[in-house]
């Protein structure tokens, strides 16, 4: 995509090095400044910065459009840092100078926000997010129908999304994939662990709101929210689940450093590649969720979208 | 070649390899040269409800490979998914 937009060489080595000093229109810039907040620190966005787009011509059906975009690209980064996907012979050469980033993710990723593992950030004072909202839409009726029926209540994220109704039945399958394990190799105990110790990493009020509750389901009782919160490597953990959340916890904001070795630890505690393919799969749908979350500002619901079959 | 098993194209049977066939035809389509499933796609392969998630992520954003590369807009389409994965220090 690079070449086709910027036919100057020294402009596309200048954006992967330094965006912000490169000479590009302003809307381009502001979409790399929303890709970056949305890639490394999505719980410092704020609506001023939703404002900032706003005010350069860009309306809110199209900043929903940003937003699952980078949804969408953020599951597929972490699939493919997790899974260690070698590039395919046909990548075009803008895909392979990606990598040049990683110093200065690192970098800022390190030196913003608390430490990895603090609380979630407070839940948003909005109504129900920053974006405009327009629940009279007949799509929109439908995917809330569907919510009611199964969670008995339409989660605020369905509402943020109303102007881009289209997208309602990849967030429907998005959300049913993380209910549970799909696989059978993960066990159910295991998959709360993943999503509880995401949300912390991510600072999602908006993901905690069932992660929590999907963990108070699975081991009522257990102080194991409170663990995943500080430095759970303190903690006593089986084998397995010390292996996996330490690939979750790579996973959530460092995939790229997953190297053959973390899903190698897996197999040695008796899992296979099937539960290591959930792991990454959890961490990134959820990951990508609670991150389009932060970045329209969705107020967090009231109640978890656990199905009511559960 | 990754750190999971996947299944290759030729190996895929049922819903995967029809998913692998339709992620083929939506890039071919959009790019307008013939693409292979991106080894991308195959990551979550031994559990194919992933893989066909992905798959239906794609035609949603892209329209069903209609506009890969349109740029029209004051900003093209895909272009701030494209930014995540810039500054995702991605190697892929």
């Amino acid at each position: 995509m690079l070449p086709q937009l910027y036919p100057d060489p020294q402009v596309v080595q200048q954006l992967l090095e330094d965006f912000e000093a490169a000479e590009i229109p302003w809307p381009h810039k502001l979409a790399w400044r929303f890709g970056k907040r949305f890639a490394q620190n999505s719980w410092e966005a704020t609506q001023a910065q939703l404002q900032e787009l706003r005010d350069a011509g860009i309306d809110d059906a199209e900043i929903l459009r940003w937003a699952e975009g980078a949804c969408v690209q953020t599951w597929w980064v972490m699939s493919a840092d997790g899974g260690g996907v070698a590039l395919d012979e046909f990548t075009p050469s803008s895909g392979r100078v990606v990598g040049l980033g990683r110093e200065a993710y690192e970098a800022e990723t390190l030196r913003t926000g608390a430490a990895p593992g603090a609380s979630p950030s407070a839940p948003s004072q909005a109504r129900v997010a920053w974006v405009e909202v327009d629940l009279q839409r007949t799509e929109y009726g439908q995917a809330a129908a569907w919510a009611e029926a199964r969670y008995g209540f339409v989660p605020n994220f369905f509402k943020a999304f109303s102007l881009r109704p289209q997208l309602y039945p990849r967030h429907q399958r998005a959300l049913e994939l993380l209910e549970a394990p799909v696989s059978g190799s993960l066990s159910p105990r295991q998959h709360a662990l993943v999503r509880a110790l995401v949300s912390q990493r991510n600072r999602s009020a908006y993901g905690a709101v069932t992660s929590r509750a999907l963990l108070e389901r699975i081991a009522p009782g257990e102080p194991l929210w409170q663990r995943l919160g500080g430095d759970y490597t303190r903690h006593p953990w089986s084998a397995a689940e010390r292996a996996v959340l330490d690939f979750a916890a790579k996973m959530a904001l460092t995939s790229y450093k997953v190297t053959d070795k973390d899903p190698a630890r897996l197999r040695e505690v008796g899992l296979d590649d099937a539960a290591t393919v959930e792991v990454i799969n959890v961490v990134s749908i959820q990951s990508s969720i609670e991150r389009a979350a932060h970045m329209l500002g969705v107020a967090a619901d009231t109640a978890p979208l656990l199905a009511r079959k559960a | 070649m990754g750190f999971v098993r996947m299944i290759e194209e030729g190996e895929a049977t049922g819903l995967l390899a029809e998913n692998y066939r339709l992620v083929s035809e939506r890039y071919s389509h959009g790019l307008g040269f013939h693409l292979p499933t991106p080894e991308l796609y195959k990551v979550s392969s031994i559990v194919p409800a992933y893989t066909h998630a992905l798959s239906e992520s794609q035609r949603l954003l892209t329209g069903d490979g209609q506009h890969y590369c349109e740029s029209d807009a004051a900003v093209p389409r895909l272009f701030a998914g494209f930014c995540v994965a810039a500054l995702s220090a991605c190697f892929h």
